[in-house]
């Protein structure tokens, strides 16, 4: 568990809007460093919204505005002179389908640091291998790294994607939904490999399941209609919610 | 009642069937057509030599140059700037009145008939531009009729690529350009190829514009500043002016293999690539 200090992570007064619907109403949110949160809430509380507001991958689509700031130690990510791709380096995100690139388990691993300049093959091969091991897959996949990553199945896509992820070395890993494809046995390994990674890297895990959230999260946030209903340590929330709508979604009335 | 339904049903398949077996048909009997009577007249020498009287006589070697190097200057031109297009359309730009002028520009030339291509060839890059009958005002010429081909069919294979390619590109700290180089062309490769490949044999196949732009001469070229005539055009004249029907026949049997070669190797190339890739 974390101290408190100055937050690594920080969304303060976010608001955001597609076109005329608002996903996010005055959220206020801080991680410290190596800090597991879980964000729980139903379909459509704007939990993805937050994730894709904080690695700036909203800033893609088209008719979206953002009022509030989000920070990464102490500073703007959205200052005018914040490099988005930076931005979004050092915040790695895992998204909620496992899909790997067109090409092989090696180059889908590389595909992160050759964008940012690594060319030597030793170095690659180290970080290839690195990103494999910390995600639990190089032992499964070692003897097949030239192989389509297309063949993996769902479980070792996944882990690869966050392989590649780990890869670009980012200091926060978001990470949405990232088990809602899988059977009950990968999720299980993706849950331990999370309180592994949790040691060397600040996380952030969307989910919709409330059990994920109580067995791997240190905090949790419940999130609902786009308003930050509950934060607080998770053994706390879950025993003593302080707010009606979350107790009624933890003890599954609904969501 | 269930009766006439499955008559229907054999009808239908009859009539399906036969449409296949008909378009194969006439394919193949044109193909075979064209090399019964092409075939005889080929020799290591027909491919090697210049024709003598006019074509009567002689090899075709000025013409395959010539086809050669239009096709491929044509090609050199016309790819780059429409796959160009297509990444600009697709990723750099937001549907909006701009994107839909130029792509109803592009599908409007891409109806054009090629003698229009022919025509304007001829008065803006021969006469204007001073390039006269040349490799160049044929190759610019053809590069504008087969744009809009590479242009549509790039630009479908590019939106073709799945949405999570490009976040996944972009989460990692790709920029704009590195994730349509590394991410988004390799998967739409096959794609544009088939423009590329569409365009190719369009190419070579013309005539009209062809003669506008690049003359008929029987010379063989030696830049691209040179008159050439190609291998349709050869035929062509041949054929309407009663030089030769065998060696019009020879020629086309050259053109047939040719675009035949070029089409296995390319689709060879792909499933190779592909095979890679997935």
């Amino acid at each position: 568990m974390a101290t408190d200090g100055p937050p690594k992570l920080a969304a303060s007064e976010l608001n955001y809007y597609y076109g005329d619907l608002q996903a996010l109403r005055d959220v206020s949110l801080e991680v410290q460093n190596n800090d597991l949160l879980t964000i729980m809430g139903p379909t459509g509380s704007g939990k993805t919204t937050l994730l894709r507001a904080i690695n700036r991958l909203n800033d893609l689509l088209p008719r979206t505005r953002m009022t509030g700031r989000v920070t990464l130690d102490g500073l703007d990510l959205y200052d005018p002179g914040a490099d988005p791709a930076e931005v979004r380096r050092r915040i790695g995100m895992v998204f909620a389908l496992p899909i790997p690139l067109p090409m092989s388990v090696y180059d889908n691993v590389a595909y992160g640091p050759r964008l940012h300049g690594v060319t030597r093959k030793s170095q690659l091969d180290e970080t290839v291998e690195k990103g494999l091991r910390d995600a639990i897959l190089w032992d499964e996949v070692k003897d097949r790294l030239a192989d389509s990553a297309l063949r993996l199945s769902g479980g070792q896509q996944q882990r690869l994607s966050i392989a590649r992820v780990l890869a670009v070395e980012p200091e926060v890993i978001l990470l949405d939904e990232p088990t809602s494809g899988l059977d009950p046995i990968s999720t299980l390994r993706i849950e331990e490999l999370l309180k592994q990674l949790r040691e060397r890297y600040t996380i952030v895990l969307v989910t919709h399941n409330p059990q994920q959230a109580a067995r791997v999260g240190d905090r949790v946030a419940f999130f609902y209609l786009g308003e930050l209903v509950e934060f607080g340590p998770s053994q706390r929330v879950f025993t003593r919610p302080r707010d009606r709508r979350t107790e009624d979604y933890i003890s599954g009335r609904f969501g | 009642m269930n009766n006439r339904a499955v008559v229907a049903h054999k009808v239908a398949i009859g009539v399906l069937w036969a449409s296949a077996a008909l378009t194969l048909g006439i394919l193949i009997f044109i193909i075979a057509y064209i090399l019964v009577h092409g075939l005889p007249v080929l020799s290591w020498s027909f491919v090697t030599r210049s024709p003598t009287e006019m074509g009567r006589s002689g090899g075709i070697l000025p013409t395959i140059i010539g086809t050669f190097a239009l096709t491929v200057l044509a090609l050199g031109i016309a790819t780059p700037l429409g796959v160009g297009t297509a990444i600009y359309l697709t990723e750099y730009t937001r549907p909006g009145p701009l994107t839909r002028v130029v792509r109803f520009g592009a599908e409007s030339l891409a109806g054009v008939p090629s003698i229009i291509f022919g025509l304007f060839g001829f008065m803006f890059f021969v006469i204007y531009l001073g390039l006269g009958w040349s490799v160049l005002s044929g190759a610019l010429t053809l590069a504008a009729m087969i744009l809009p081909t590479i242009i549509r069919t790039s630009e479908e294979a590019i939106r073709a690529v799945p949405d999570s390619y490009r976040e996944i590109s972009f989460a990692l700290g790709g920029t704009r350009w590195q994730t349509v180089t590394r991410a988004i062309l390799p998967s739409a490769l096959p794609g544009i190829l088939t423009g590329v490949m569409l365009g190719m044999g369009r190419c070579i196949g013309e005539t009209a514009a062809v003669i506008f732009t690049a003359g008929a001469t029987l010379r063989l070229p030696t830049s691209i500043f040179d008159p050439v005539r190609t291998m349709a055009v050869h035929f062509y004249i041949l054929a309407r002016e009663g030089i030769s029907m065998p060696n019009a026949y020879g020629t086309a049997a050259i053109l047939v293999i040719s675009i035949l070669a070029v089409n296995f190797v390319a689709y060879w190339l792909m499933q190779r690539f592909i095979a890679r890739h997935s």
